[in-house]
């Protein structure tokens, strides 16, 4: 369908560009600070619920099965395997998963000097120095293949 | 409780750019066309209008305010639902149900083309402090593709036939902009996106919008020759954090379709329909949903798209339109446009080997990085 009186020649469409800049200041709440002050002690925590027992990455005032507070928070071990990674522009990101913990982190792998990254590769987090870390991910400067794997 | 029918659809736009139109022209070009199949005035008519958009695609905040007038619905009850235009539709089907009015009006859109910020509007979307920084889409779907295709031992070559198909199905659809011949080793050969996912995977970007006109029986069994029956709706959301999904299953198109199955009494999927339309994005969206719908299953899927059966000539057609990879990603839309097509169809106006049809499935999936989506059951 041609609209009645619509253009009939390209060079005519006319239209305008509009730019608002957003910014956002997200609150971390109570779970969020827990795991922020974890990373800042070279720790992942993740959450585990009074109820059912299972314990959640990334952590959470509340289970989402149980729907009841989760307030024990437990530290989990920095090894993980590679559920499944993308690569791109020379990088891969990763899922890394723990044992026995529902969820995980999303993060950089670094890539082995030989070999390839595959699924279910054992890793490692790689904390940086502790004058370094912000209390966010990227105190975890990657995870890297560990060597008997 | 009355049954519920589709009584008309309209559309309009379905192209890379739309430049000559603004997205409220497309949308009064889309809903004249849907009231003309109707044979409804929508000033005097309808009930309630409905229509489906997310804020941030429209580069315009409570975008429910600019839509009333190019529906005829100024001054009249209108509301947006911030979802996929299947949920619009499975709300209008509520309103119905509930007899709260007997004809309402649905709608969606995409003006893709004036997004210029079209990656930074999908980041946005992902939970900031853990997920944002390191995932934008295409990683995201990444990480699931390659899992996926990890758990079935799918190679490279079995979501790039079924990208062939579609496109190759979109040559029959005359709505399609992207359809194609298109050779597994031309898509094979694309330019990686991100390592398993390449270009010609992604659904482009397309500008439309689509209207469906839902009645009551009493009112359909009036106004209408052939109306389309709504015969079972469901929606459902999995987690909202990728890192707590299981990427081998769509649960979302799984709980939605068992919700929808019930309701229509559908107790074989396989056998059940005619034709399917799911989404398609990224060609293993396509097998995952239809495992989920329990057509196929994680042992048999393969088999299928290496013999065909999903063919448009095969046993079971999935995506006749063209999907997704055809039709164009149109956002919030996307459900619409393949209800649009599945009515089209069921009433004979679609491909000619599915003249005859009387029973078909529409899913949708609400894209990167959401694990939420619907499905709605058609017949005639």
């Amino acid at each position: 369908m041609s609209l009645p009186d619509g253009l009939r020649n390209t060079s005519q469409a006319k239209n305008w560009v509009d730019s608002l800049p957003l910014s956002y200041k997200y609150s971390a709440g109570v779970s969020g600070q827990r795991f922020a002050e974890g990373l800042k002690q070279g720790k992942i925590l993740g959450s585990k619920c009074s109820k059912c027992g299972e314990t959640f990455l990334p952590p959470s005032l509340y289970c989402p099965n149980c729907f009841v507070y989760s307030s024990e928070y437990v530290e989990i071990p920095p090894y993980g395997e590679i559920y499944s990674f993308a690569e791109a522009d020379g990088k891969a990101i990763a899922l890394i998963r723990f044992q026995g913990v529902t969820g995980g982190l999303i993060h950089v792998v670094k890539r082995p000097s030989a070999g390839k990254l595959k699924i279910g590769l054992r890793v490692s987090a790689v904390f940086r120095p502790a004058e370094q870390r912000k209390g966010d991910l990227t105190d975890i400067e990657f995870f890297e293949i560990r060597p008997h794997t | 409780m009355t049954k519920v029918a589709i009584i008309g659809v309209g559309y309009s736009g379905y192209a890379p750019l739309t430049p000559h139109m603004s997205f409220k022209e497309m949308m009064f070009e889309a809903s004249k066309r849907a009231y003309t199949d109707a044979g409804i005035n929508p000033r005097t008519d309808v009930g309630s209008f409905i229509c489906c958009e997310e804020d941030l695609w429209e580069g315009i905040s409570i975008t429910d305010e600019y839509v009333p007038d190019q529906l005829g619905g100024a001054q009249r009850a209108v509301c947006t639902v911030s979802d996929d235009g299947l949920v619009g539709l499975i709300n209008g089907y509520m309103q119905i149900k509930s007899g709260l009015t007997d004809v309402v009006v649905v709608e969606s859109h995409s003006k893709l083309s004036n997004v210029l910020s079209q990656g930074d509007v999908t980041r946005m979307s992902f939970e900031p402090y853990y997920e944002r920084p390191f995932l934008t889409a295409e990683t995201a779907v990444a990480l699931e593709m390659r899992r996926y295709m990890f758990e079935r031992e799918l190679d490279d070559d079995i979501p790039a036939m079924v990208v062939a198909k579609n496109k190759k199905n979109g040559l029959g659809n005359p709505r399609a902009p992207y359809s194609a011949i298109l050779s597994m080793d031309e898509v094979l050969s694309s330019p990686m996106v991100c390592e398993p996912l390449r270009k010609a995977h992604i659904p482009e970007p397309a500008d439309g919008c689509s209207v469906t006109v839902l009645a009551s029986e009493e009112k359909a069994r009036i106004l209408v020759d052939q109306p389309v029956w709504i015969r079972g709706v469901g929606w459902f959301s999995d987690t909202p954090w990728v890192s707590q999904r299981d990427f081998s299953k769509a649960v979302y198109a799984e709980g939605s379709s068992k919700m929808a199955y019930k309701m229509a009494g559908v107790n074989t999927p396989a056998k059940h329909f005619d034709f399917i339309e799911v989404d398609d994005s990224y060609g293993y969206k396509e097998l995952q949903h239809l495992e989920a719908l329990g057509v196929y299953t994680k042992e048999n899927i393969k088999r299928a798209v290496e013999v065909g059966e999903t063919d448009l000539r095969g046993p079971l057609p999935v995506n006749p339109s063209g999907g997704k990879i055809s039709l164009g990603d149109m956002v919030e839309a996307n459900g619409l446009v393949r209800v649009v097509e599945a009515v089209l169809t069921l009433r004979g106006q679609g491909p000619r080997s599915l003249r005859g049809a009387k029973h078909a499935l529409v899913q949708s999936w609400r894209g990167p990085p959401t694990a939420s989506g619907s499905t709605v059951i058609l017949e005639v």
